[in-house]
């Protein structure tokens, strides 16, 4: 019934007369035809690479619909950030809730879309979703090591539906290196301050038709966070992966199988406890004893098994994937009593909460039963596998030359948890466990998925109209199972067609037009309540985009139309959450705003170029309906409140200074204002507070040593004015944004 | 190149079955264990829990003969304001008390006889017996002064269960010190768990001379040191200090309450032009939160807790755990219980200190054709009572020696809570509030 309907919108556009334009077809058709070429070593991986990313990188105008960013490896190394938070920033609409300072667990949304730990955008790996358990747990508690990535692509709008489950925002691929047709290998050590330290190698080379590649990071520091008994503050993450392919091409087409082992690991003295307001006036860096237990400590192992086949005329991309997460989050909870730790870091000075502070700052013991600390570990357990397969194929039709994306997604995915608690005394500043009692047992269940996802997708080009019409199924099993609780169950089937267009009027080479509507949708987690709606949303966009090759841009303007906005309370977002990880609706809400970025070359000298990059974004949101909501980012809403953690205006500005011997690199950015909670009332803390509009300069430049053969010594300083505000009280308190910091370090391709 | 006209019609017939198709394209559905939606009982409780299903609030009643702000003007002026009037001047009475049996502690000596100073100390106690019978009541009327700044008085008041009798301990070698931390002592800076009437209690009623911290502070260390009656006279004088700091508190209360400003004045205009209540109804609700007391306090913390229906601090549940009990150095429990009963009875039926006022929640149940939920709720609120007064002795007594009472009391008590969380609630269109979630029931 569906293929039909789709099938008589394709065939609606198809059968206007009056935007059939043969020549262009024909042409794009030809050119598309000389794109397939022998199967020499030299471009295999390159068509590999192609496969997974999304849009894709091109020196021309684009001509696709939706907005797009593609930073490739050569954009990553101007500033050769670890932090995708700051990686982001030369990307418009994109919203960030900042929260540790290093982006060990981001949160990003984009278009104003939730960006509690990045649940609501489809995260991938080489095209694969990588969220633990994207379907059953989307909350990105994983999220890969980024200083080994070559690439990555931020994809907003209609082209999101083949990527879901989640639509509503759009899509974060990370690339990862390809194997190399040659022998080819670097090495990237760096120190610096708070003791940083970074050592990053690879090398791949292609033998014949084999074709390896291994790659290993190891990242740490000290931390910039200052415990109050002294203890670490700091993280080591460390990453490994290993591609293995196996060139199988014949006479007239490509062909590639190839392997990719990954593993990662993570250990950090994390915590989120903040602090007062009061306290982080005296020195934002500081952590209360009470937190000198807190750990993260996780391992994450992925692999995946691809095949590609491709003709002259089709391509099949099919990949065999399987990613595994543990975790322990060894964290305070709070007391053994009926009173949130929000509240108390709120309000420190009202009713009984100086007790309590007291005992969190080490300033006192615990006297008392209802002073115990309370430490829970929120252990869990997921994983997610699935079978994907991409079809590409260039065919003409009705005189028409038309680019059919076909897709189908066998996924699984679930997540164990295992939360207990632990008692703990604060005796003279340190956390003393009570008693010799094991753990108590807290949450035990399991949220498991199986999901159908099939895409079509048509793009038609019509003289200067490109036109794409697209449909993403989403067919969802899902079971919610209390493990110690039998009769604590919830099994839930869902089935949803997910319409997007997209259109690219091409002006003139150097100039087009694109429009896009989408429908955007978020399912809810298999424990939530059935009377918890989905997400959903209609999305708009409309702008232009442009290209001369020197100076180009694009220019959005976006409306989401949620007609169901959803939230969820996770301890990342408040300890107020009465059962954790339940589902809100807020009912209408309209988030609009205007992506800008432009770029523009100026060439000072014979040897020496200025690039100069411009990003604006702004964003403003609208709760349509009055509503009295127990989230505790939301409390009493009337018309017109804006969602929480979305700054009405952000600017990036990076000027660049680039000779053939040295680069350097300054980009300033201003986020302005967010409020951190949307509406008013009693029952919620932070009413009518905002972070504080923040401006933050980073600075990086390299220098080659010879000619360059010999590597290249590169230096930046993070936050050059060491402007440290408060970027947001969440998950308990006050945090800072990450102060000045220094790090050099050598780099050496080989 | 193409005319306007032929790029927009297959965007706009693209865009118009792109919706038609996100408006037909989706379908779900569900099934559910028999216990899923409860909360997470990782460990069963002994006797399973019996939560009456709470259905969502209907739409408010038309109830065009009741008066809504009838019944607010009657609880604000003939229950609340006399309550707290009379909280301020037993307040006033214990801290007069409390002076006069420290002046004779404070001189006496050890050959003198003790019956002036007895005699004294037991005025003193039954003058807190007076102010806590009352302050039982407004307990129940928590609304307005007592709930706001995170209920801030009510815990300088009374901040129980959270007390800390270590920490009046130090209060009364830091207040004898007359500073702490190089600054002037000043009661009113304090924690809420070194003052208020919980903290009298432990002063006046406490017969062991021995510190109660596990550990020995610093400003206690001097405290070995010190004779009985040396202990008991820096005891008495701050006694004093926080039976001062009482009436201070007190007297605040009934300020804030009262006048044209007063929070009283303020419910009365509920649903008047920039009244903080949008309506008379709203107006009830809040007064109908501050009832649930009797379900999250009195029900849950005075009897659950200690009765083990609960895990508690004794071990897991079924842990009977008499230490738990509210006022234990006083015995002052089952009075405690007993005056929230009689204080949910007086705003449940309005009979205050205008006897010919008694417009109460019964007749706005009787309104909404209810009655059946009234005359019930006045019966089981009684036969609480009854079944407390049945208990015959102290409640930490009785816990230990034979629960069964208690147990009886605590069902008789629930009895009450399941009507006002349900037939109550939907009947007169009110919500539940906030902290009713996460039921222990």
């Amino acid at each position: 019934m569906k293929r039909t309907l789709i099938s008589s919108l394709v065939a609606a556009l198809l059968i206007s007369p009056a935007l059939a334009d043969d020549k262009k077809a024909s042409t794009i058709a030809a050119n598309k035809s000389s794109e397939v070429s022998t199967n020499t070593k030299s471009n295999i991986n390159d068509k590999l690479l192609e496969r997974i990313q999304i849009i894709g990188h091109s020196d021309g105008l684009r001509t696709i619909g939706g907005s797009a960013t593609f930073l490739d490896e050569s954009e990553l190394d101007k500033l050769d950030y670890d932090d995708i938070n700051r990686i982001l920033a030369s990307v418009p609409g994109v919203n960030i809730r900042q929260e540790d300072g290093y982006g060990l667990r981001p949160n990003i949304g984009f278009r104003g879309a939730t960006p509690e730990r990045s649940k609501k955008i489809a995260l991938m790996e080489d095209g694969i979703l990588i969220a633990p358990a994207p379907y059953s747990a989307a909350a990105a508690y994983y999220f890969p090591l980024v200083s080994r990535m070559s690439g990555i692509e931020v994809f907003k709008g209609p082209a999101s539906i083949k990527y879901g489950p989640n639509t509503v925002a759009g899509a974060l691929n990370m690339i990862t290196r390809s194997v190399p047709n040659e022998s080819a290998g670097a090495v990237d050590f760096a120190a610096g301050s708070e003791g940083y330290n970074k050592y990053h190698v690879h090398y791949g080379n292609t033998l014949d038709k084999f074709g390896f590649l291994i790659e290993a990071v190891k990242l740490d520091a000290d931390g910039f966070k200052e415990l109050d008994n002294g203890g670490k503050t700091g993280f080591d993450k460390n990453s490994l992966m290993v591609k293995l392919n196996y060139n199988l091409s014949g006479k007239g087409f490509d062909q590639l199988i190839e392997l990719k082992l990954g593993y990662d690991d993570e250990v950090s003295n994390e915590s989120y406890l903040g602090l007062t307001d009061g306290d982080f006036a005296e020195n934002p860096n500081r952590r209360y004893s009470a937190s000198q237990l807190d750990l993260m400590d996780w391992q994450h192992s992925n692999t995946m098994l691809t095949h590609l086949f491709e003709t002259a005329n089709y391509s099949v991309t099919t990949r065999l994937y399987r990613n595994d997460f543990k975790r322990s989050w060894n964290k305070l909870n709070g007391f053994k009593h009926d009173i949130a730790l929000e509240d108390i870091i709120a309000k420190p000075f009202e009713a009984l909460n100086p007790v309590f502070m007291e005992v969190i700052t080490g300033q006192r013991d615990s006297e008392q039963d209802y002073e115990t600390l309370v430490l829970g570990d929120n252990a869990r357990e997921y994983f997610s596998h699935g079978l994907q397969s991409d079809f590409n194929a260039n065919v003409d039709f009705l005189g028409l030359s038309h680019k059919l994306e076909i897709g189908i997604r066998y996924h699984v995915d679930e997540i164990i948890r295992r939360h207990t608690i632990d008692y703990y005394n604060m005796t003279a500043g340190t956390l003393v466990k009570k008693d010799d009692k094991a753990p108590k047992n807290k949450t035990f269940n399991s949220e498991k998925t199986s999901a159908l996802s099939l895409y079509f997708q048509d793009s038609i080009s019509l003289g200067d109209l490109t036109l794409t019409a697209g449909l993403r199924g989403e067919m969802i099993e899902a079971r919610y199972q209390d493990t110690l609780n039998a009769d604590d169950w919830l099994e839930k089937n869902s089935r949803i067609w997910l319409p997007g267009f997209s259109a690219f009027y091409q002006v003139d080479e150097q100039l087009g037009f694109l429009f896009g509507i989408n429908k955007g949708y978020v399912p809810t987690s298999p424990r939530q309540d059935p009377i918890i709606k989905a997400e959903e949303s209609i999305n708009y966009e409309l702008g232009l985009r442009f290209n001369d090759t020197v100076t180009n841009g694009e220019l959005v303007a976006f409306f989401n139309d949620f007609s169901n906005l959803k939230e969820s309370c996770t301890f990342s977002a408040s300890s107020k959450c009465r059962v954790i990880d339940t589902e809100y609706n807020a009912g209408e809400v309209d988030i609009y705003g205007i992506e800008a970025n432009v770029r523009h070359t100026f060439k000072l000298t014979d040897n020496i170029d200025m690039p100069v990059s411009v990003v604006y974004t702004y964003s403003k949101s609208e709760f349509k309906e009055s509503f009295d909501s127990d989230f505790p980012l939301w409390g009493v809403i009337t018309p017109g409140d804006e969602v929480p953690y979305l700054a009405k205006n952000q600017l990036t500005v990076i000027l660049e200074l680039a000779s053939n011997a040295w680069r350097a690199s300054l980009l300033t950015k201003y986020i302005g204002a967010m409020k951190e909670t949307s509406g008013g009332g009693d029952s919620i803390n932070f009413v009518g507070v905002s972070t504080a509009p923040l401006t933050i300069v980073d600075f990086s430049t390299s220098v080659d040593l010879g000619d360059g053969d010999d590597g290249s010594i590169y230096i930046k300083v993070d936050n050059i004015f060491d402007k440290v505000e408060i970027v947001s009280h969440r998950p308990y308190g006050a945090r800072p944004s990450k102060p000045r910091t220094f790090v050099i370090g050598f780099k050496r391709a080989f | 190149m193409n005319t306007p006209n032929s790029i927009m019609r297959p965007l706009l017939v693209a865009s118009i079955m792109s919706i038609m198709l996100s408006a037909c394209g989706e379908s779900s559905d569900s099934k559910a264990g028999s216990q899923y939606g409860e909360p997470d009982t990782v460990t069963p409780p002994v006797t399973p829990p019996v939560t009456p299903p709470v259905t969502p609030p209907v739409t408010p009643p038309v109830t065009p003969t009741f008066n809504q702000r009838a019944l607010l003007a009657n609880i604000a002026d003939n229950i609340i304001a006399p309550t707290y009037q009379s909280f301020q001047n037993k307040a006033l009475s214990q801290q007069e008390k409390v002076a006069s049996y420290c002046q004779l502690q404070n001189t006496v000596n050890s050959g003198d006889s003790q019956d002036a100073l007895n005699s004294a100390l037991n005025e003193a106690r039954q003058a807190w017996r007076g102010a806590m019978n009352v302050w039982q009541y407004a307990e129940m009327m928590q609304i307005g002064p007592l709930t706001v700044n995170s209920s801030t008085l009510r815990n300088n008041i009374y901040s129980w269960p959270l007390v800390s009798s270590c920490s009046v301990d130090q209060d009364v070698m830091y207040f004898a010190q007359g500073s702490i931390n190089s600054r002037p002592y000043k009661i009113a800076n304090r924690t809420a768990t070194r003052r208020g009437l919980d903290a009298l209690e432990y002063l006046l009623f406490n017969t062991k001379t021995e510190h109660s911290c596990s550990t020995t502070n610093a400003i206690l260390s001097t405290w070995l040191d010190k004779s009985d009656q040396q202990r008991m006279s820096l005891r008495c004088d701050f006694a004093s200090e926080v039976a001062k700091d009482l009436h201070n508190n007190a007297s605040t209360l009934v300020s804030q309450w009262s006048g044209d400003n007063g929070y009283g004045a303020l419910l009365k205009q509920a649903g008047e032009q920039d009244s903080k209540f949008a309506s008379a109804h709203d107006g009830i609700n809040a007064v109908s939160d501050a009832i649930f007391y009797l379900d999250k306090i009195t029900k849950d913390a005075k009897l659950a807790k200690p009765l083990g229906f609960v895990s508690n601090k004794c071990g897991g549940v079924g842990s009977i755990c008499p230490e738990l009990v509210e006022s234990p150095y006083s015995d002052h429990a089952l009075p405690n219980l007993i005056n929230n009963l009689k204080a949910f009875r007086q705003l449940f039926n309005g009979e205050g200190k205008d006897p010919l006022n008694t417009l109460g929640f019964d007749d706005y149940l009787v309104d909404v054709d209810d009655k059946a939920t009234a005359t019930k709720m006045l019966a089981d609120t009684d036969a609480a009572i009854a079944a407390l007064e049945n208990i015959g002795q102290s409640l930490a007594a009785a816990l230990k020696e034979d629960a069964s009472n208690a147990e009886a009391a605590h069902g008789e008590v629930k009895n009450v809570t399941d009507q006002l969380k349900t037939d109550f609630i939907n009947s007169l269109a009110l919500k539940l509030p906030k902290t009713a979630a996460g039921d222990n029931d």
